[in-house]
């Protein structure tokens, strides 16, 4: 049975979303197809409720080799080349390679290769403020766990305030962004078979699940212990 | 019908375009700075505080404690030249520059002279002339009429534009003095009872040949005013330039950005004025030891806006540091046509290509040189073979090659730049054990070799390449290079 307090705000949100019911809220559904940019592959947006949502941090975790995030990296840059926009890619070890891609997909790839995490991070910090690119997708993968875990939090939460309608996904290697608006790993199961495969094949193969953050002990109310 | 632009105390007013606010001020325009060096022009306040054109620099500064002097310049009223003409020939395509400071336009063709009130709109032209011409800090007087001399002439009258429909009426309101710079012969027409120049052409050419001599004749010719003489038509440079010399030489950034906003306001709005854009900025820095210091700067997407121009201009100068202190600072500007941009259906523009470039700038200032940009691949077998090009907001994607269709096999790599040392030992000639800095795993499945030359002329094979996958699942491209083998990547 349900405490008082949290049927008033059931009742509370559900009054909110028939009164205005283009305002989303924070704890409400996920976001629709409006606010987001499709990834090019149903299954993961499907996963992701339509898309990356603009505006907000989007967390894929590739823990190691063979998981897919480079499909998903090149799913992303056909889908940004089909529409017509700039794709920001801040590389944090300056792994991508290019010719693993046809040209027509790299036509709209802002490639920025850094040396490392910090740089990686002071990169994107400059093109989000800038705006212009609608998608900025920033791979950590291969940056040195040390340098990941510098990284503080508030920077996360700079990056949030500052995205106006630019959706930046962030590729790493293990949780880190505790503010991200979606949380995906992406399941490892490429084999050295794949190599023979097309990439088209591959693509439909690319397979994540939402990723469950442990949670904290909920804390009771001050009132109940008292 | 003509028109005569002309702007008086020219060589003071060009003078002062950079500096404004000292147009209200006592300003006396001088030759150098000696002491005795003649007042040349002299601004409406000077004139009030008795510093008349002629006396000295010294009397002037007894006369008036507060005159400010300013040496003449010759390039500044070159460039003031420049920008009248330009703002004429955004009004007539017949211009000609007659005189420092004076623009005769033949206003032929226009279609405001087949207006049914033709007074009210070439008045109305000619204040829109003066107001263009405000914007630039020059004050003119227009003068109009049938013939370029009358039209000249007109331009003495006391209203700022002066139309002259009856030339019989005009003498007769001219006073002589207006038409003669002579003191003399103003003096002797003074006592002869004669004020207007009607009544001076009255004498005839003959009594004025007799009594006044070659100088009475010259402004009798002055005041023959009918025949139309040809103009000889210009037309402005399309390269635009402005001009500032400091008092004394700056050396912090702060006065220079203020001028620099002030030389750039200039430039964008003759650019503008034309009908155009500025594309590039030139740049030039006189420093005080002489030197020059210059830089070209494009402009990625020519723009008339002045906040984007100065934002250019104020980050390029930040990085700047020169050996001596500025005296002088010269901007030109190409322009070009303001071009607007197709972009397909479904193609999403970049709302401020000037900004992005900004970006994109600071991002190669942080990372160093060839770090941004997009890739393309270089048409060649070496491996990691491509180029980072400069980001083209405007390109279009058919100008690109035709997707090729071996590339879109597989999973892309992830690369180790540079690839990494490591220990591979073979087993029947596979690898079944690979170890190096980041990981060391036995190999459970692997492919290859795949055998490549560094060059097509190499006769041997420098290059074996495997496909390993692990048995903690990781996939890998290993080679092996003269002996050594290394990690190019992993599979993702």
């Amino acid at each position: 049975m349900p405490p008082a307090h949290a049927k008033n705000i059931v009742e509370l949100r559900q009054l909110l979303a028939e009164r205005f019911p283009g305002v989303r809220m924070a704890a409400g559904p996920p976001p629709t197809a409006g606010y987001c940019l499709s990834t090019g592959l149903p299954q993961m947006d499907h996963l992701l409720g339509g898309g990356l949502p603009k505006g907000a941090i989007t967390e894929v975790i590739a823990s190691g080799a063979g998981s897919g995030a480079l499909l998903f990296l090149g799913a992303l840059l056909k889908q940004a080349q089909k529409q017509g926009q700039w794709m920001g890619l801040v590389d944090g070890s300056d792994a991508f390679d290019p010719s693993a891609f046809d040209d027509t997909t790299l036509t709209r790839l802002l490639w920025v290769r850094c040396t490392g995490a910090k740089e990686a991070i002071k990169a994107a910090d400059q093109l989000l403020h800038d705006g212009t690119v609608p998608l900025v997708v920033l791979d950590l993968v291969f940056c040195p766990p040390k340098e990941l875990r510098k990284i503080s939090s508030s920077t996360w939460f700079r990056f949030q305030r500052i995205l106006a309608s630019t959706a930046l996904l962030a590729i790493v290697p293990e949780h880190l962004i505790g503010n991200a608006e979606a949380r995906l790993t992406l399941a490892r199961k490429f084999t050295i078979k794949s190599l023979e495969q097309p990439r088209a094949a591959l693509l439909e193969q690319v397979e994540g699940y939402p990723t469950e953050l442990a949670l904290q002990p909920e804390v009771e109310p001050a009132a109940k212990i008292a | 019908m003509f028109a005569v632009i002309s702007i008086p105390d020219f060589s003071l007013q060009a003078l002062l375009r950079h500096e404004p606010e000292l147009r209200k001020k006592p300003v006396a325009l001088v030759d150098d700075e000696s002491a005795n060096s003649p007042v040349w022009q002299v601004t409406e306040a000077g004139r009030a505080l008795g510093v008349l054109p002629g006396i000295t620099s010294t009397q002037a500064k007894a006369r008036c404690a507060t005159v400010i002097f300013r040496r003449r310049l010759l390039l500044q009223e070159e460039l003031a030249q420049e920008t009248l003409l330009g703002w004429a020939y955004a009004f007539a395509a017949y211009i000609e520059s007659t005189a420092p400071g004076v623009c005769t336009v033949d206003l032929r063709g226009l279609s405001l002279l087949q207006a049914e009130d033709l007074p009210k709109a070439l008045e109305t032209w000619a204040r829109q002339m003066i107001d263009c011409l405000e914007s630039s800090h020059l004050s003119a007087r227009v003068g109009l009429a049938a013939s370029p001399a009358l039209a000249l002439q007109a331009t003495h009258g006391d209203a700022e534009v002066n139309l002259v429909l009856d030339p019989a009426r005009f003498w007769r309101q001219l006073p002589v003095a207006k038409l003669c710079h002579s003191a003399n012969i103003t003096e002797i027409l003074g006592i002869w009872g004669i004020s207007s120049v009607a009544e001076f052409l009255a004498l005839g050419k003959a009594n004025i040949a007799v009594r006044l001599g070659a100088e009475g004749l010259a402004l009798y010719e002055v005041a023959q005013t009918d025949t139309i003489r040809p103009l000889h038509l210009t037309v402005p440079k399309q390269a635009y330039e402005e001009y500032f010399e400091f008092e004394t030489p700056t050396e912090t950034l702060e006065p220079l950005l203020f001028i620099i906003r002030r030389l750039l306001d200039q430039l964008t709005r003759r650019v503008t004025g034309a009908g155009r854009v500025i594309g590039q900025l030139t740049i030039s820095l006189k420093l005080d030891s002489g030197q020059i210091h210059e830089r070209i700067l494009d402009i990625p997407a020519p723009t008339g806006d002045i906040a984007v121009l100065f934002r250019v201009l104020h980050n390029y100068l930040e990085t700047v540091r020169t050996s001596s202190p500025v005296a002088a600072i010269s901007m030109r500007s190409e322009s070009c046509p303001a071009e607007t941009q197709q972009f397909e259906l479904f193609e999403t523009a970049v709302r401020d290509p000037n900004r992005f470039y900004e970006t994109l700038a600071s991002l190669s200032a942080l990372l160093g040189p060839n770090r941004v940009g997009t890739p393309v691949v270089r048409d060649s077998f070496r491996p990691d073979d491509f180029i980072l090009t400069p980001v083209a907001v405007d390109q279009k994607d058919k100008s690109r090659k035709k997707p090729d269709c071996q590339a879109e096999r597989g999973l892309p790599l992830r690369r180790f730049r540079p690839p990494l040392p490591a220990t591979v030992q073979l087993r029947e000639g596979q690898p079944a054990f690979i170890g190096n800095s980041r990981f060391h795993s036995s190999v459970r499945h692997s492919q290859g070799p795949y055998r490549a030359s560094g060059e097509w002329w190499e006769n041997v094979w420098t290059r074996e390449e495997w496909d390993i996958e692990t048995h903690d699942g990781g996939l890998y491209r290993i080679f092996r290079n003269g002996g050594d083998w290394f990690v190019e990547g992993t599979y993702d």
